[in-house]
């Protein structure tokens, strides 16, 4: 199975600066080959961090640890192996479309930008940028490509921010928060947009969010991170039945629902997540779990243990299992 | 029917597209809406559909080219400032971020005492900390925050103090534009829950403004839908989201991921 990932990420740490406290803090996981896979968390909590330092794109940031792509390690790596890989072998699809576009050239130019990079003709690499646009469900796409980001509106330039990720046909397609900016309706069209692509192509997609409702309809594995950790590993059948982590339990517990007004009250995590550079002892998120004990608050950072379907970090899981039932 | 407490009838507000430009969008096409006394109304839509336009509007913080607003049984749409100063304290805003809506350079105590002075016209010192320490236990917060000015505190406490802030007034209406929207998931429904208790314990109204669908459903009694300015569905919150009856509303439930691993 190892083999088989194409991305295979292994004790990941991220420092900032000077500082000792790691964003991230010796994450591992692996992304098959056309899977799926979502990264969940609440701000801070390190699932953007750890995706932009595989991808050498954090400044002033230590980086430690593994991440191999097609077995070749980008920690570490130039940016002239880096450069072939990022954008031409993995795709990324940032937040913000108004901020990833420059607002001074067309869609088309920067579209195709990459593709003139890597040595097509500009008249050849406008033609492609016409067609991923036709791709990406951009009406009237061969004069469209010649607008600019402004005469778009939010969905479309994120359709755009789109095109531009698979204009060199990339194997995985990462996407940052793609659409947390984004009405309701263009959210369901922008993700599935991406999700049909991925199928289509043979695409792994990663998406990152805060979001548990995106990644339970878009992502077959899912990852919850908690302060620099992860703390479940799971399936998204899994996920939503039987979490195995209080942290995860709580989240799921604390979203309203329509449809199911039987409590007054939302249930809630009490506290907060805690600060860079604070963080508690033992397991991170013991003083918020009310399956804490002696163990969690003064033993090592529990690390992240098979189970059946995935992987938890909580040591009480039995206990947890039991009671939570 | 009882008495409303707000309403709004065939307001219009038309904004020009541009400095050079005759073209003019239409933000509120005759809208009519009320709040009765007690009552948590929710405002639904996709961004430019005009929601903080109506809500701008009826908080006189923007000037509207037709309609009438009322408040209490008064109209209000086109009182002076001076005149509508008094009614600034039963008429309150929370907005979506509060990183933005609190003077940094305010101590918390600064913050919600502006109001306490001007409004219910305490002057005596400890009296006035008596009632800030009061209003931030309300909230969730502990009374000595009232010594930390607002970048010592997260996004959910922010939403606290101007949460705070709002009620030291002793508001009887309460405007909160997507208060939770800029909010961690776990911080979300800490502030959802307070305002639930709010709204239970001093009986405010509230307008609340929300493109999420699921915390208009957990908070609210009613709801306005708006598309392109105008109100195109209300109705109780059951109602409308069990059976919309618009084409928008049942695309906008629909395309609403809710979690739901099947």
């Amino acid at each position: 199975m190892q083999s088989m990932n194409i991305l295979e990420v292994e004790s990941l740490s991220v420092r900032f600066g000077e500082s000792s406290a790691k964003a991230v803090e010796e994450i591992s996981f692996g992304l098959a080959k056309g899977e799926t896979l979502g990264i969940a968390g609440e701000s801070g909590s390190g699932k953007t961090a750890s995706i932009l330092s595989i991808l050498g794109l954090l400044q002033r940031a230590t980086v430690e640890g593994s991440a191999k792509f097609e077995g070749q390690e980008l920690i570490g790596a130039g940016n002239k192996l880096l450069n072939g890989i990022r954008g031409k072998r993995i795709g990324l699809v940032l937040q913000d479309p108004f901020a990833a576009l420059d607002p001074v050239q067309t869609v088309g130019h920067q579209i195709s930008e990459g593709l003139r990079a890597s040595g097509w003709s500009k008249k050849r690499a406008m033609q492609h940028a016409v067609h991923l646009l036709e791709e990406v469900g951009v009406p009237s796409a061969s004069e469209r490509v010649n607008a600019y980001p402004h005469q778009f509106s939010g969905g479309m330039r994120q359709r755009v921010v789109i095109a531009m990720a698979l204009a060199q046909d990339p194997d995985i397609l990462i996407a940052d928060e793609p659409t947390t900016a984004l009405d309701v309706r263009i959210q369901k069209q922008v993700l599935d947009l991406m999700k049909q692509q991925c199928e289509n192509r043979g695409m792994s997609l990663v998406i990152i969010t805060h979001d548990l409702s995106i990644i339970s309809h878009y992502t077959d594995r899912i990852i919850i991170m908690y302060a620099g950790k992860i703390v479940e590993e799971s399936t998204r059948l899994k996920l939503f039945d039987r979490p195995l982590h209080p942290y995860t339990q709580g989240l799921l517990d604390c979203l309203p629902q329509i449809g199911n007004n039987e409590n007054e009250y939302l249930k809630t995590i009490r506290g907060q997540p805690p600060i860079l550079g604070q963080l508690p002892s033992g397991c991170r998120f013991h003083p918020r779990c009310s399956f804490a004990e002696s163990a969690c608050m003064h033993g090592p950072n529990p690390p992240l243990i098979p189970i059946k379907w995935g992987h938890s970090a909580c040591i009480q899981l039995e206990k947890f299992l039991r009671e939570s039932q | 029917m009882m008495a409303a407490l707000v309403e709004t009838r065939g307001l219009t507000k038309r904004f020009s597209q541009g400095f050079f430009s005759s073209q003019k969008t239409t933000a509120l096409d005759d809208v009519s809406i009320f709040i009765e006394p007690g009552e948590t109304v929710g405002l639904v839509g996709e961004s430019g559909s005009g929601k903080s336009t109506l809500a701008l509007s009826i908080a006189r913080l923007l000037h509207v080219d037709s309609g009438q607003i009322f408040f209490d049984g008064d109209e209000i749409t086109e009182l002076t400032t001076s005149k509508m100063r008094p009614l600034r304290k039963e008429l309150q805003f929370v907005f979506q971020d509060p990183y933005s809506s609190l003077n940094p350079r305010m101590s918390v105590k600064a913050i919600i005492s502006e109001g306490i002075r001007l409004h219910r016209g305490l002057s005596n010192k400890t009296e006035i900390e008596d009632e800030i320490a009061n209003i931030l236990t309300t909230v969730g917060l502990d009374k000595d925050s009232m010594r930390k000015h607002p970048k010592e505190f997260s996004g959910g406490q922010r939403q606290r103090i101007a949460i705070a802030r709002a009620l030291a007034v002793e508001p009887k209406f309460l405007i909160c534009d997507e208060p939770v929207s800029a909010l961690d998931m776990s911080i979300q429904a800490q502030i959802l829950n307070l305002l639930k208790t709010l709204k239970k314990e001093r009986n405010i109204s509230m307008l609340f403004i929300s493109h999420d669908l699921a915390v208009i459903n957990f908070l609210c009694d009613r709801a306005y839908i708006m598309k392109s300015g105008q109100i195109i569905e209300q109705g109780k919150v059951d109602k409308i989201f069990n059976s919309p009856k618009e084409r928008y509303t049942q695309d906008l439930l629909s395309a609403s991921l809710l979690v739901n691993a099947n």
